[in-house]
């Protein structure tokens, strides 16, 4: 062999090991394509969109038709019809709506659906023999614009849960070895991917019925204890005559009961109404200092009943805010000086007002129970409570916190909690930034 | 045939061949008489007036097998196995035909 001919021996062989590895690459990259597809917040429908148009471009096929199967009412229903332009040209967006009824009395179909594998056909009027269509295809066909069609099954586990039709210009023996092999692992990435959206989608919808239903509850449930809250109140205020001095002291307590099942449902309801989205946030100017003050006033007796040193201080300066101050009064300041004595069994609370260069800052800090570094990622979470905190606080919702949260993240704020653990109290910060 | 699809016939070949041996597709595909690289990025190619535009695409076929043997050339036919599956047999450049 000459030198010469030694040199080209080297050349084919790079070259066949260059293309063998140009396939792999190619076939990765599609692979790569379908993935970035699959991370995307994708409904089912657009989901089968991209997959069939990245189908379609990649391999040049004249229709790639993804239809989901709903195997109880035996149909098959368009997910995604994606054709080539010539297709467009000739039957415009016919295939589109398509809808497989009895999908089992197809043939074509029939064969995918029972045996689950793979099935082919020459003739594209025994894929779609819907009558709208007949004609068109008819075309198609005599055109030789399309030549074969391949069905293949979306398997997850033993069940088919749709089919992808392509139909190309070429029959499946003209197709190379890359576009054969890729066309049917993609199969299972696809199946995958389609049932992973599914479920995510039904999760979706299962969680959106359950938040109705927590709502609905909570709302019927508040409305009896209302009822209950105003005859209670009605006997305790004497509002009856002759009613005996035990029946009031028991109509008192159960007064004070009601009020407290009032509040957490209040509290439930308030705290679904944030996590749906659904809370209106009124908006008006009012001065943060005279709310701060307002609110720690009264808890003066409380605190002094309780024995607790009680004192409020706000730094010098304007403190004008916009937002909804019933809000920020309730479930913010108010909340977190009430936690503050409920967790404060001696000692002192000391509430202050005052400004950072970007932000109002708020802080709450009480000589209380405290709490350790494990109980403090339980706070601010939905129902979330500390381990032990039943016991100090029987009335604990286990929602104050979460709905202070969601409030303070409304205004761009941010709200935590510093202790140094186990009874050496706690201080609550609020930052509520400053607004332009 | 449209000379439309000629120009994509070149084009999707080069671009077959480039995945394979890289830039050096481009630099053969220059050396074809007939058939002019205007924008190698956008994929334009022009065939000169004086030359068949079937006989520049076979010539860009060849220029390939001269090179890396007949597994260039079958990867110049896949490479345009859906392009030209509606065009009469007489009218696909020779070295393309099944």
């Amino acid at each position: 062999m000459t030198p010469e001919e030694q040199l080209q021996l080297t050349n084919e062989t790079l070259y066949k090991h260059s293309h063998e590895l140009a396939v792999k690459n190619k076939a990765l990259s599609f692979l790569s394509q379908l993935y970035e597809i699959s991370t995307l917040t994708l409904t089912q429908k657009q989901l089968a969109e991209q997959v069939a148009v990245a189908l379609q471009t990649e391999f040049d096929f004249e229709i790639v038709s993804i239809y989901q199967y709903v195997k109880d009412a035996d149909e098959l229903l368009p997910l995604s019809v994606v054709t080539s332009e010539r297709i467009k040209g000739i039957a415009s967006s016919q295939f589109d709506a398509l809808e497989f009824e009895k999908a089992s009395a197809n043939q074509f179909m029939a064969s995918i659906l029972s045996k689950g594998t793979m099935h082919y056909s020459e003739q594209l009027t025994s894929v779609w023999q819907q009558e709208e269509i007949r004609e068109t295809c008819l075309k198609i066909e005599t055109e030789k614009y399309i030549r074969s069609s391949l069905g293949y099954p979306l398997i997850i586990g033993q069940e088919v849960i749709g089919v992808v039709i392509i139909s190309l210009n070429r029959t499946y023996k003209d197709l190379i070895d890359y576009e054969r092999d890729s066309i049917l692992n993609f199969m299972n990435v696809i199946s995958i991917t389609l049932n992973r959206v599914t479920l995510y989608e039904e999760l979706g919808l299962a969680n959106k019925r359950q938040e109705n239903l927590i709502h609905f509850i909570t709302h019927e449930v508040k409305g009896y204890l209302t009822k209950s809250q105003a005859v209670f109140a009605a006997i305790t205020e004497g509002d009856f005559k002759g009613v005996p001095d035990n029946l009031i002291s028991l109509a008192g307590r159960a007064l004070t009961e009601t009020k407290n099942g009032v509040e957490t449902v209040t509290d439930i309801l308030e705290a679904s109404n944030l996590k749906k989205g659904t809370t209106q946030y009124e908006t008006t100017d009012f001065d943060l200092k005279t709310l701060v003050t307002n609110a720690a006033k009264t808890f003066e007796i409380t605190t002094a009943e309780k024995g607790l040193e009680f004192s409020t201080v706000v730094d010098e300066g304007t403190y004008t805010f916009t937002g909804d101050e019933k809000k920020i009064t309730h479930h913010l300041v108010r909340n977190l000086i009430d936690n503050a004595i409920r967790y404060t069994p001696t000692g002192s609370i000391k509430v202050h007002l005052s400004k950072t260069t970007t932000d109002y800052l708020f802080t709450v800090q009480d000589t209380g129970v405290g709490i350790d570094a494990e109980d403090i990622g339980r706070l601010f979470v939905e129902g979330g409570r500390a381990k032990d905190s039943i016991k100090v606080n029987v009335d604990s919702t286990g929602y104050g916190l979460f709905i202070a949260k969601m409030i303070v993240e409304a205004y761009k704020g941010s709200i935590w909690v510093e202790s140094k653990g186990r009874g050496q109290g706690s201080t609550f910060f609020v930052t509520l930034p400053f607004q332009k | 045939m449209d000379i439309s699809l000629l120009q994509e016939i070149a084009v999707r070949i080069i671009r077959e061949q480039e995945l394979v041996i890289g830039p050096l597709a481009w630099i053969e595909a220059a050396k074809v008489s007939g058939l002019n690289i205007i924008d190698k990025r956008a994929g334009t190619v022009v065939f000169l007036s004086d030359i068949d535009p079937n006989v520049a695409i076979d010539k860009l076929v060849a220029q390939y097998e001269k090179l890396f043997g007949r597994a260039s050339h079958e990867v110049s036919r896949d490479a345009v196995k859906s392009l030209i599956a509606n065009i009469p047999l007489n009218e696909i450049p020779s070295s393309l035909r099944p």
